[in-house]
């Protein structure tokens, strides 16, 4: 679940951010798993997610009963992505 | 026949430690007499047990190697001191070196090496790294010292404005990031470092020369 989740993050950083770098990262809290993906790339507008991915995610996250926040703008996006053990 | 040396060891990582016993387990002029997990350990049990000699390790939780061998350097200054590391950076041995502990070995030495240099210390001499190793770049090694703790590039930025003495919310205009990123941000270092407040935090990247 996880690792779907990366790679749709990973897919929508090399179809559409034009990012020229890319950190992901995983940090292992004792009570919480956190993820953060970062990118250089263009960012996107966070109140209107229209695609089919960010959806998909979103959901996986809410079964998970985890967060996502994405901090995005022109310079780059930031997504953190926090799933309680 | 001598008395055995008196070794303590003070490592977080079990198997780690498992190995070091296993290999001194041949050595009759060595004996370990404990094992402590971190320096606050450490230090307590050095008070009961007064041993020869310490084999440290940087890196450990609660109060970290540099902090601890100061201590032990201060309280107990015929307890000699090895530390061994997996950071092989000259500002962090030059800084063992200052707070005069006795020796520094890598953790992938040899056997061999660890032996020459438990015998060198207890003879009064210091083993350091560097005379015969080969050389390396500072780049190369400060890049291989960040991989090591695993930061990133933007979380050494951070570290750095940080320590310019700004705050979560000028960090977050100066990066065009949102407060809450820049939050995230400084919890993932301090988890790295293994610290738990600011203080902490520019005091273990000026340890780890990171800054």
């Amino acid at each position: 679940m996880i690792y779907r989740i990366i790679m749709e993050l990973t897919n929508n950083i090399l179809k559409h951010s034009q990012a020229t770098e890319a950190t992901i990262q995983m940090v292992y809290y004792e009570n919480r798993l956190e993820i953060m993906v970062e990118d250089n790339g263009k960012g996107f507008d966070n109140t209107q997610r229209t695609g089919l991915g960010l959806k998909n995610i979103q959901s996986r996250i809410n079964y998970m009963s985890g967060s996502m926040i994405i901090d995005s703008n022109i310079l780059g996006t930031t997504i953190i992505i926090k799933i309680p053990a | 026949m001598n008395t055995p040396i008196k070794i303590i060891i003070a490592d977080d990582h079990e198997l780690f430690v498992n190995g070091l016993r296993l290999l001194l387990k041949n050595q009759t002029h060595l004996t370990i007499s404990d094992v402590a997990q971190d320096g606050k350990e450490l230090l307590q049990i050095i008070e009961k047990t007064k041993p020869d000699l310490v084999l440290l390790d940087l890196n450990m939780p609660r109060l970290n190697g540099i902090d601890t061998a100061r201590f032990i350097k201060q309280l107990y200054s015929d307890v000699r001191i090895i530390i061994l590391s997996t950071y092989d950076q000259e500002r962090i041995i030059e800084k063992a070196k200052q707070l005069g502990v006795d020796g520094y070995l890598l953790k992938n030495s040899s056997e061999e090496e660890l032996l020459r240099a438990i015998d060198t210390v207890m003879h009064g001499g210091n083993h350091y790294p560097g005379s015969t190793g080969s050389e390396i770049t500072d780049f190369d090694k400060d890049s291989k010292f960040i991989k090591h703790l695993n930061l990133t590039r933007r979380e050494t930025e951070i570290i750095s404005l940080i320590r310019a003495g700004l705050s979560n919310q000028d960090i977050a205009n100066k990066l065009f990031l949102s407060i809450y990123t820049i939050e995230t941000h400084r919890k993932n270092i301090m988890q790295k470092l293994k610290v738990n407040n600011a203080a902490a935090l520019i005091k273990a990247a000026m340890d780890y020369a990171l800054i």
